[in-house]
């Protein structure tokens, strides 16, 4: 029964965390920036949601919406002002996202201050089956989680804009050549993975309390699936931050949460000396 | 020309580096404790920047220095505090463990390239954080580690001081002499082009994580003697910030020179203690800095400086124009050690890139002293047969003979060290070193193995009778003029001429050159093909030749194979191969 529990609660954890990761991986599979400022954006879809929610009085739904569109401009405006200057200098651009992401994180604690906030969910208590208990917020945050990770995944495949995203991951020489505006497409990369970020705060605003600094377990979460499920792969993002998601289950109730971060970026050593290339395995 | 050092600039640098060391000789006696920490923490930085710089010349950086240090304090934190070990003897383990933790961790993730070296590293700080607080028993949680007696025969502040300020002394002149030594210079050969160094014989791998353990070693050093410093840690005093404060000591300043960190570690260090800022100020502070520096100026403080400085030197505009000479010297090309070109042999050659065969069952050979052309339509697998050939690509069957060497199984440095050296399309050269310093590290790939003391610490200026070779072989392919042009700065022609001359430099028994003359224009290609035959004339050597121009390959070669589909579908002289209907075929009937 606890086993059941533990797998539970992995899932819900896993969908999180996908919507985390995906935002991660494209970002870095197509415009080859680690956007260690992913989990800012985490942290500000939260506080966003919380503000139009509890300050303002508007529906949580609405304010996640908000808290999506918001997102997404913050994500436009940091490739075009800062990223785009970084094209195919992967090291200082990592060190140039962890220092924005620092700054971002100590301006936050001077305007938000260190008092945690919280905020109500639309959808309070639990279902209790045969002893099985699952937070009803926990079943909004999965499905909302599948929702956008399917359409996301349908849009890559399937959209003309997800098939120009495609070929500039695969070779943005190339894919310029043929007429496709790279820089447009790093735009709406950056959109998307921070409109995600931003919702995946909003939806877990309610589960927890928010701090400047909650975005950065997440983040370090992300890392590790993005490594474990290959950089750059969608589908491989996905089944890691289910299985990153279960061993952090797993790893809270038998042993501590604050084991968690070591556990998996050592599982995430393990890939990398026994299967670099990751999960879904393809060289980048 | 010559390479000896201007004496008046080693004169003038001698006179400061004294009146340096006697200020800091001297400053106990005119400052009180405070600002003695506040020197004392600087120089603990300066050291941690040394030790991080070494890795960030091979374009890899460490995100967890942080957890080093926290290993080498919590070692000695440990061992004195706990089991009553004497504090001198408790450094010992503050080095050995963390160069021990980086070896097994740097084996298997600086094989991977891309960014996940980082963010494995960035694991390390999180992991070690981790475990402080969690293993209880040990490191006694939150709470940390109280009582650590300090190194005996130091008391006092003042002693602190002294004692890092011969830390930093010694360690500065280490980290100067490596800095003028052959390992630095195929660090950035790495960091350059990881291809073209491990081409010429430089091991990726293992120069690597030398490099991470080396500054692994000295981070936990450094973190053992502030534990006796402070005589107390706890995991708060080891947050990750600690790891990003070391990882901008060197981008702040500079991580291409000697005194970037110095430079940076300074700057990070004194600015925050002088302001007496807060801790969140603190942050925001250098997490700006940071940023600032990796937006206008990637070179780092220091490089700034040194473009200014070069600017007005120069007067006004950039790199000064360079004209080409017209032809090669006649000066002979110096005696190689290797007499003769070698045997190649290669049979049954497999390899396939998911369903795709780029080679199939490739056999062919090349007697010693013969050149080989390789000619084929795109696509038909001659990069391919030059990749597993020079051992960056494994290949799934079949053999590649080096005068009796079975070589298909080994790592290109290995390869080249046996006798096989290859040239790259692409990556021709090093851009940011000069063209000297390419052929020096060519000439190096010749050469015996150093030792590791020789290689860290013997000034590249007393390599005499290395720099001899070098000079001529810039002399005798008409480079002189370029000798200390930065590679990248030159025109694409004498590019491609420098990237022969880094390769013949290896002084090899089989040289492969990948299209030698693809891009170069009529007069460039007469020069490269009457170099070709001259340096074939006087070494002897075998060369296999991957090209498009027919004319070149038909004139050059005593034998052409050609290639379509991974298959050799014809070999023989070229007035065989040109007479043959299948090459016909291949190339026309499509």
């Amino acid at each position: 029964m606890l086993l059941v529990q533990v797998v539970l609660n992995g899932l819900t954890a896993g969908a999180m965390l996908a919507l985390m990761s995906i935002g991660l991986t494209l970002i870095f599979g197509i415009l080859g920036v680690v956007n260690f400022v992913h989990g800012v954006i985490f942290m500000l879809g939260a506080y966003i949601t919380i503000y139009f929610t509890a300050e303002l009085g508007m529906n949580y739904f609405v304010s996640i919406m908000l808290a999506c569109v918001l997102g997404a401009i913050l994500g436009v405006v940091l490739e075009a002002a800062f990223f785009r200057r970084f094209r195919g200098k992967v090291l200082e651009g990592a060190v140039f996202a962890v220092a924005l992401a620092l700054s971002l994180e100590a301006l936050a604690f001077e305007i938000f201050g260190g008092a945690p906030r919280g905020v109500q969910t639309p959808l309070p208590g639990v279902i209790n089956v045969a002893g099985l208990i699952v937070n009803k917020h926990r079943l909004l945050v999965v499905a909302a989680a599948l929702l956008l990770v399917l359409g996301l995944y349908w849009f890559v495949r399937s959209s003309r804009y997800g098939r120009a995203m495609r070929a500039v991951q695969q070779d943005a020489y190339a894919a310029r050549l043929q007429g496709i505006e790279d820089s447009r497409i790093a735009v709406l990369t950056f959109a998307i993975g921070a409109a995600l970020a931003a919702v995946a705060g909003g939806l877990v605003a309610p589960l927890q309390l928010a701090l400047p600094d909650m975005g950065t377990t997440p983040l370090l979460l992300a890392f590790v699936v993005i490594i474990v499920g290959g950089m750059g792969s969608i589908s491989g993002a996905f089944w890691a931050a289910v299985l990153i998601g279960l061993v952090q289950s797993a790893v809270t109730t038998f042993w501590s949460p604050q084991a968690v971060i070591g556990v998996t970026f050592f599982i995430a050593m393990l890939m990398l000396a026994l299967r670099p290339t990751g999960i879904a395995g393809h060289a980048h | 020309m010559r390479t000896e050092v201007a004496r008046a600039p080693r004169v003038r640098g001698l006179a400061i580096a004294g009146a340096v060391a006697l200020a800091l000789l001297a400053a106990p006696a005119a400052l009180g404790d405070y600002h003695l920490h506040m020197l004392l923490s600087a120089f603990i930085a300066i050291m941690l920047g040394f030790g991080h710089r070494l890795l960030l010349l091979t374009g890899q950086a460490s995100y967890g220095h942080g957890g080093f240090y926290a290993l080498g304090a919590y070692a000695v934190a440990i061992l004195t505090a706990t089991y009553s070990w004497n504090p001198w003897l408790a450094l010992v383990p503050a080095i050995l463990v963390p160069g021990a933790v980086a070896l097994a961790i740097g084996v298997p993730v600086l094989r991977a390239r891309g960014p996940y070296f980082f963010l494995i590293s960035f694991g390390i700080a999180v992991v070690v954080n981790s475990l402080l607080s969690n293993l209880k028993g040990l490191t006694g949680g939150n709470a940390g580690i109280m009582g650590i007696p300090r190194l005996p025969g130091l008391e006092t502040v003042t002693d602190y001081y002294f004692l890092l300020c011969a830390v930093v002394i010694v360690g500065g002149v280490a980290f100067w002499l490596i800095d003028r030594s052959r390992w630095t210079l195929e660090l950035r050969a790495i960091g350059g082009s990881p291809d073209l160094a491990s081409a010429i014989g430089i091991s990726r791998q293992r120069n690597m994580v030398l490099a991470f353990v080396v500054g692994a070693a000295i981070t936990g050093l450094l973190g053992g003697i502030f534990a006796t410093y402070m005589a107390f840690v706890a995991p708060t005093a080891f947050s990750f910030w600690i790891s990003v404060y070391i990882l901008t000591f060197s981008m702040i300043g500079g991580a291409a020179y000697w005194s970037g960190p110095i430079v940076g570690a300074t700057y990070v260090t004194l600015i925050p203690l002088l302001f007496n800022w807060s801790e969140h100020l603190v942050a925001l502070f250098v997490a700006i800095s940071i940023a600032v520096v990796m937006l206008l100026w990637p070179d780092g403080i220091v490089g700034q400086v040194d473009r200014l400085l070069a600017r007005t030197r120069r007067g006004h505009g950039g790199v000064p124009p360079v004209r080409l000479k017209a032809e090669t010297s006649a000066a002979k090309i110096s005696a190689p050690v290797h007499k003769g070109g070698a045997r190649l042999v290669v049979s049954g050659l497999n390899h396939s890139y998911g369903g795709i065969r780029t080679a199939n069952n490739i056999s062919f050979e090349a007697a010693p002293g013969e050149i080989v052309g390789i000619i084929g339509p795109n696509g038909a697998g001659k990069t391919t047969l030059f990749n597993l050939l020079s051992g960056y690509v494994r290949p799934q069957g079949g053999k590649i003979v080096l005068d009796g060497t079975e070589i298909q199984t080994l790592p290109p440095h290995r390869i080249e060290q046996l006798g096989l050296t290859r040239t790259f399309q692409a990556s021709m050269v090093f851009d940011r070193l000069t063209v000297f310093e390419n052929i020096l590290l060519g000439v190096w790939g010749a050469g015996e193995k150093a030792t590791i003391v020789e290689k860290l610490f013997r000034p590249r200026t007393r390599y005499e009778r290395d720099i001899a070779k070098v000079e001529e072989l810039i002399e005798s392919f008409g480079l002189s003029e370029f000798a200390h042009t930065p590679a990248g700065s030159l025109p694409y022609g004498i590019r491609k001429l420098l990237g022969l001359a880094i390769g013949i430099a290896t002084e090899p028994r089989v040289l492969c050159l990948d299209e030698p003359v693809a891009g170069l224009t009529d007069a460039e290609i007469d020069r490269m093909v009457e170099t070709l035959r001259k340096v074939h004339r006087e070494r002897q050597l075998t060369l296999l030749i991957v090209e498009h121009r027919m004319p070149v390959i038909m004139g050059l070669c005593d034998r052409v194979v050609v290639m379509n589909f991974g298959e050799v579908v014809a070999q023989g002289t070229p007035e065989q191969v040109q007479a043959d209907p299948v090459v016909h075929e291949v190339y026309f009937a499509r």
